[in-house]
């Protein structure tokens, strides 16, 4: 109700899962809200004033609205080479994967799935986790952690958002650091056996690549999942993508009016106004 | 009656003749036409004239000379000639075309013998009632509708239909009865459907080398006296207008005459202040909390039905008609209609006439969807302006009248706010914000700065009033409603929105999310961001057509720096308080009792922060008060010229009159001959103009005699003109053989003026010269179709300069704004529905996504100027009022949940009986109609304090959910 400032949800007319239509986040379907306030005891205590109890009842709706405000902004950055998908079930977890387009790990399509603390954004950074542990120095080789905290000693409300973190797991295949690994064997290699080391490497990523198709580690609807090519399944849906902005303006026609001269602060200033005789 | 006899026969006989070969019908149409031709040529006058020297046809021996030449012909014949008629068009319609679209030869025949003319002759020869024009008009319609070849592409065919047409409206017999015009309008109707279906007969009627002279501008002039007829006849007449508007669009010929040549426009604009004329000057507002025409109301007063209708119309006509004749359209709506009607209505003497005036403004702009009919109401509304004040400050200063007069106004402003209009926006609000005075500057790069985090949602959460909580009580109503999240230990969870879904998960890594404590989600929390992000969205679609972001860099604030200084200057005068409203009370007795009573008067806004910006000053109020008791003198002229038009006094020179007025020459010269053929209407005479000019306005008669006559009189056709004069003068005294000789003369002179129209036409249409010789009261061309009021424009911002910078440089968001946060700030006092509208149309402006205004509304982090209120300031200032209220008030929690109560049930009243409403706004408008549900305990209404305080709290969920749904939207593709 435009005008109705009062309850909208009467007895009756529970919306069990109100959808947002599509708009303008493509890449977020419907995710269901109700799905999302997983949460900690202490979390909503924890940031902002919780004077009168209602920080308690909104809180979830706020962590919620947090993360699909990193998403915006993740999708805003059109990070070369990355996709993101938070998870069905949480908005706490994305799945994610990052195709890295020249270097040591040219050809390398590495899944992996973010973690966000649910004191977000006053917590710690969030974790990123490969799917398959992938041989580099920052990524651990048994839990295939990445190594995010050396970037993001602190994470700074405002200043620290997701999309950097996804940054930062991409610049890592192409610029490599070898300060205080998590995995101390790549580095020994990298620096006495630069040779063995790339060839670890394309080893790594070839096992990485082989794993492809596998079914994705969580079993999540939302989950990043790869299968080769069937035009009966994937024709359709490239499709649409390539067709994207003109479904976009397809929507129900609404249009506003303008009388106004780009360019100008008065009313009725264009010209081609029709009111000439 | 003809006709029906006609209808009887043709179902019979058209089994009768499947099968009978061309050859037989032709026979039988010319035995049949040989008999017709015996009889009128025993009856013509030209003929008898000569003949009847010869001997006659001794048949009719026993009638005695005189009757035999021009008495009234005998009933036997009369009716002879009807059955041959019959029979005859009956073959004509069911002839098949010929080879290659030959002309069947029936057709040939009558094409070549001139059938149909002799016989419209024919019954002019006879008495030319009503019922011989019924019958020949329905002949035509037949001929028409059921032809199977086309018969209008043939001159003998046209020329005929032309004469009866012209007869039939301007005819000097006098008003043509209901009967003929709805046959009249029928066949017209018909014709215009033939003409969108077939374009190259629109050629032949638009060939104005042809003597067909203004064919098609018959066809449409005949039906613009009906434009504003009420009833299916007028409603027959605009639909066959609209078919020609159509053509219009396509056919430059046709669209510059009716621009041109015709009245259409001046008639149709003009009518539309006749029509206002007549509405209720003040309606009978059903309750306190009416505050705007729905449907349902309008439905009760006929003559707004019948301006709706056509402004309906005007707005169809705009929408297909060639540009041309919608420029013009728009721009007597503008001079016509609203620039000396409407605006004097917007100031007239009480409240109650102001109020019905905004009222019918309102429904007006609903009413209307083309653009450039909004253009023009708007730029009304927004350039206009009367008695030196914009209409747009008026209308914004009444928001704050503590009367109905107020929340109609607003009623109108959420109309205006909901059109996403750019300049009514900029007018508006956004003039006041471009230059970024309101705020620090430091502020402004944070303007477009996203609320990443929901702090302002949560901010504005927080003002919840602690006796609506939901955490220290839940709200009884909701507890249905809410998610119980308890502690997930044991695997089980309650949570009434989807039990099934699991809310604990354990993932492979141990990132285990537990289940908080109990708390009790708002789940109308959900409908209100779901709301929001329609709306934001709606609106974001809605503004890709602005010319500019308005996100404190485009426009640029510096460059508009200084202009909006003096505009601030301007409407910030100094605080003298409480003199707005005075403004009204000056104006009438009934208002005087009302000021005379305090309450009432504390009502008013507190103008301590917010300086009534629309505050006239004293000259000015000199300049606004009370104007004489009658209506200015142009409103009256032009409703006195608008109803004479529009009441059917309204007639277009045609060629083809002149044709019908030597026949009707022959007509009356016979009647009077005969002796017993006199029909006074027949007769041109004096009172019959007086009637016209004087008559009751429902007087629905079509042209009278006199102005026709006098049309004819301008034309150019001089010889003619003396002649015409003569015969009208002198007619009792006209001999046989003058007549005829003028007859004859007038059919050479038509002959001759038809192969040079070009010449005559240049003067002919000329509007000036035929409407100072016809009315002299008609000037149309004091309306100007051009576009007024932007050249006057003074300052950048189109608002008239104003002599002292008292309160210069003071930051100030408008007096919009401002009116309407002050209006906020009495929401304790405000009664319910003031208060819906008031929460509804910021809710309005918060859909708004253009940084400017989304940061003013809803950043709670900006830092203000000090002399700028914000919206959380007047929501934390309505709080505390509520909390100090509740304290004071032991039964408070009670009420409240009887306010909730009762509100819940209107909501769900209006859920039900909202489906297929048109006005999506509206809910809030219907409150406690058709309660469905009573709730147990009802709290009086003017507990206001109560329900305020159940808006309030609903109200800043609502603002909460936009603005964290402004800051998750993408914008659309276009702008990244």
């Amino acid at each position: 109700g435009i005008s109705d400032g009062e309850e909208q949800g009467g007895p009756g007319e529970q919306r069990s899962s109100p959808t947002h239509p599509p708009f303008g986040k493509k890449q977020l379907p419907s995710i269901p809200k109700n799905a999302v306030p997983i949460t900690k005891a202490a979390s909503p205590a924890s940031s902002t004033e919780s004077a009168n109890g209602t920080h308690a009842s909104y809180g979830p709706f706020y962590l919620e609205y947090s993360l699909l405000a990193e998403f915006t902004l993740v999708i805003k950055q059109r990070l070369p080479g990355i996709y993101v998908q938070p998870s069905y079930r949480s908005t706490l977890m994305w799945f994610g994967v990052i195709f890295i387009r020249h270097g040591l790990y040219q050809d390398g399509v590495f899944k992996f799935t973010v973690y966000i603390p649910d004191n977000f954004p006053d917590g710690d950074c969030p974790r990123v986790i490969f799917d398959t542990p992938v041989f580099h120095p920052l990524v651990d080789s048994v839990s295939g952690e990445l190594d995010v905290r050396r970037a993001f000693t602190k994470w700074r409300r405002n200043h620290n958002h997701i999309w950097q973190v996804l940054m930062y797991a991409r610049t890592i295949f192409y610029k490599i650091n070898t300060m205080d690994p998590l995995n101390p064997e790549a580095v020994v290699l990298y620096d006495k056996d630069f040779q063995l080391f790339k060839s670890k490497v394309v080893d790594s990523v070839k096992l990485c690549n082989s794993h492809l198709f596998d079914q994705p580690k969580i079993d999540d609807p939302f989950a990043i999942s790869f299968s080769p090519w069937n035009p009966a399944v994937h024709e359709e849906a490239k499709d649409k993508m390539f067709r994207w902005p003109e479904d976009y303006n397809k929507g129900p026609l609404v249009s506003g009016l303008s009388w106004v001269k780009p360019g100008s602060t008065q009313p009725f200033s264009k010209e081609d106004i029709p009111l000439q005789t | 009656m003809t006709s029906m006899v006609v209808n009887g026969k043709r179902g019979g006989q058209s089994l009768v003749l499947k099968g009978v070969d061309p050859e037989t019908c032709m026979i039988v149409f010319k035995n049949h036409w040989a008999q017709v031709v015996k009889i009128l040529e025993k009856h013509d006058p030209l003929r008898s004239n000569v003949g009847g020297l010869g001997g006659g046809h001794g048949l009719g021996g026993g009638g005695g000379l005189a009757s035999f030449r021009f008495g009234a012909i005998p009933g036997d014949e009369a009716s002879a000639v009807q059955n041959y008629v019959e029979h005859m068009l009956f073959l004509l319609m069911e002839e098949e075309c010929g080879q290659n679209g030959a002309m069947g030869p029936i057709l040939e025949f009558v094409v070549m013998e001139n059938v149909l003319e002799r016989l419209f002759i024919w019954s002019l020869r006879r008495e030319f009632t009503d019922d011989m024009k019924l019958e020949q008009l329905k002949m035509y319609e037949m001929l028409i509708g059921q032809a199977k070849q086309p018969l209008l592409h043939h001159k003998p065919v046209l020329k005929p239909l032309m004469m009866l047409l012209s007869s039939c409206s301007g005819s000097p017999s006098g008003p043509s009865s209901s009967a003929v015009e709805t046959e009249l309008v029928l066949l017209l109707n018909q014709l215009c459907c033939v003409l969108a279906k077939d374009p190259s007969v629109l050629e032949l009627f638009f060939h104005t080398s042809e003597d067909q002279g203004a064919a098609n501008f018959l066809i449409f002039s005949l039906l613009i006296p009906f434009i504003h007829r009420e009833g299916s006849v007028g409603q027959q007449a605009r639909d066959a207008l609209l078919l020609i508007m159509a053509l219009s669009a396509e056919n430059q010929v046709v669209a510059k005459h009716i621009a041109e040549n015709t009245y259409f426009c001046p008639v149709l604009a003009t009518g539309l202040s006749g029509l206002y004329s007549s509405l209720p000057t003040k309606l009978d507002v059903p309750s306190e909390e009416w505050h705007c025409l729905h449907r349902e109301d309008w439905q009760q007063l006929p003559a707004l039905v019948q301006f709706l209708n056509s402004l309906e119309f005007c707005n169809a006509v705009i929408q297909v008609a060639h540009p041309s004749i919608r420029d013009q359209l728009v721009g007597y709506i503008h001079n016509g209609f609203l620039v000396p009607v409407l605006a004097p209505a917007l100031h007239k003497l009480t409240l109650e006439e102001v109020m019905t005036t905004t009222a019918y403004l309102d429904l007006f702009i609903r009413s209307v969807s083309e653009p450039a009919l909004l253009h023009t109401l708007l730029s009304f509304i927004l350039l206009h302006r009367h008695d030196n004040v914009h209409i747009l400050d008026t209308l914004v200063s009444r928001i704050n009248t503590p009367f109905q007069l107020g929340t109609v106004s607003l009623a109108l402003f959420r109309t205006l706010i909901g059109l996403h209009c750019e300049d009514v926006m900029l007018q508006l609000v956004f003039k006041y914000l471009i230059p970024c005075n309101h705020m620090m500057l430091s502020q402004r790069r944070v303007l477009r700065e996203r609320d990443c985090y929901s702090v302002s949602a949560a901010k504005l959460l927080a003002l919840t009033p602690s006796c609506c909580s939901p955490e220290v009580i839940p709200p009884p109503l909701r507890q249905l409603d809410s998610i119980l999240w308890s502690k997930g230990t044991d695997g089980s969870h309650i949570g009434t929105m989807e039990s099934k879904e699991v809310l604990s998960e354990e993932d492979d890594c141990g990132n285990s999310c537990v289940i908080g404590s109990e708390i009790y989600l708002d789940v109308s929390y959900l409908d209100y961001l779901c709301d929001a992000q329609n709306s934001i969205s709606h609106c974001i679609r809605a503004c890709c057509v602005w010319s500019a972001p308005y996100d404190g860099e485009n426009p640029p604030p510096e460059e508009y720096q200084r202009s909006t200084l003096e505009e601030a200057g301007r409407t910030r005068p100094p605080i003298t308080s409480k003199k707005t409203p005075n403004k009204m009370h000056h104006s009438g007795p009934p208002l005087k009792d009302l000021t005379a009573t305090p309450g009432l008067l504390e009502l008013e806004w507190d103008d301590s922060y917010d300086a009534c910006p629309t505050q006239p000053h004293p000259e000015e109020d000199q300049e606004t008060r009370p104007i004489p008791d009658e209506p200015p003198k142009h409103i009256q002229e032009l409703r006195r010229t608008a109803v004479m038009i529009v009441k059917g006094s309204y007639i277009e020179e045609s060629e083809f009159q002149n044709d019908v007025m030597v026949y009707d020459l022959v007509a009356q010269k016979d009647a009077h001959d005969s002796g017993n053929g006199y029909h006074a209407p027949s007769k041109p005479t004096e009172p019959a103009k007086q009637e016209v000019l004087d008559g009751p306005v429902t007087d629905q008669k079509t042209a009278n005699s006199e102005s026709l006559m006098s049309n004819g009189l301008s034309s150019p056709l001089d010889e003619m003109d003396s002649k015409k004069r003569g015969s009208q003068s002198e007619h009792k005294s006209l001999e046989g053989e003058d007549l005829m000789a003028q007859y004859e003369e007038l059919i050479r002179t038509l002959g001759a003026q038809h192969s040079s129209p070009a010449k005559a036409d240049g003067e002919l249409k000329s509007p000036t010269v035929l409407m100072d010789d016809e009315e002299d009261e008609i000037d149309f061309n004091s309306f100007s179709p051009e576009t007024p009021e932007t050249e006057k424009l003074p300052s950048p911002f189109g608002t008239k300069p104003r002599s002292g910078s008292r309160g210069h440089a003071v930051p100030f968001t408008g007096p919009f704004l401002s009116v309407l946060l002050s209006r906020l700030e009495n929401m304790p006092s405000n009664s319910l529905h003031v208060n819906l509208l008031l929460t509804g149309i910021l809710a309005q402006l918060a859909a708004y996504p253009q940084p400017l205004l989304r940061s003013f509304l809803l950043n709670t982090n900006m830092v203000f100027q000090p002399s700028v209120r914000s919206l959380y300031q007047v929501l934390a200032s309505v709080k505390n009022q509520i909390e100090q209220w509740s304290a004071n008030n032991k039964d408070f929690p009670e009420l409240l949940t009887a306010a909730q109560h009762s509100l819940l049930a209107r909501e769900s009243s209006l859920r039900d009986s909202q489906n297929g409403d048109w006005f999506h706004g509206s809910e809030a408008d219907r409150i406690k109609k058709n309660p469905t549900i009573q709730p147990k305990t009802v709290v009086p209404l003017n507990e206001t304090e109560v329900y305020a305080t159940v808006l309030f709290t609903e109200f800043l969920k609502e603002l909460a959910a936009f603005a964290q749904e402004h800051s998750i939207l993408s914008y659309p593709p276009t702008e990244q």
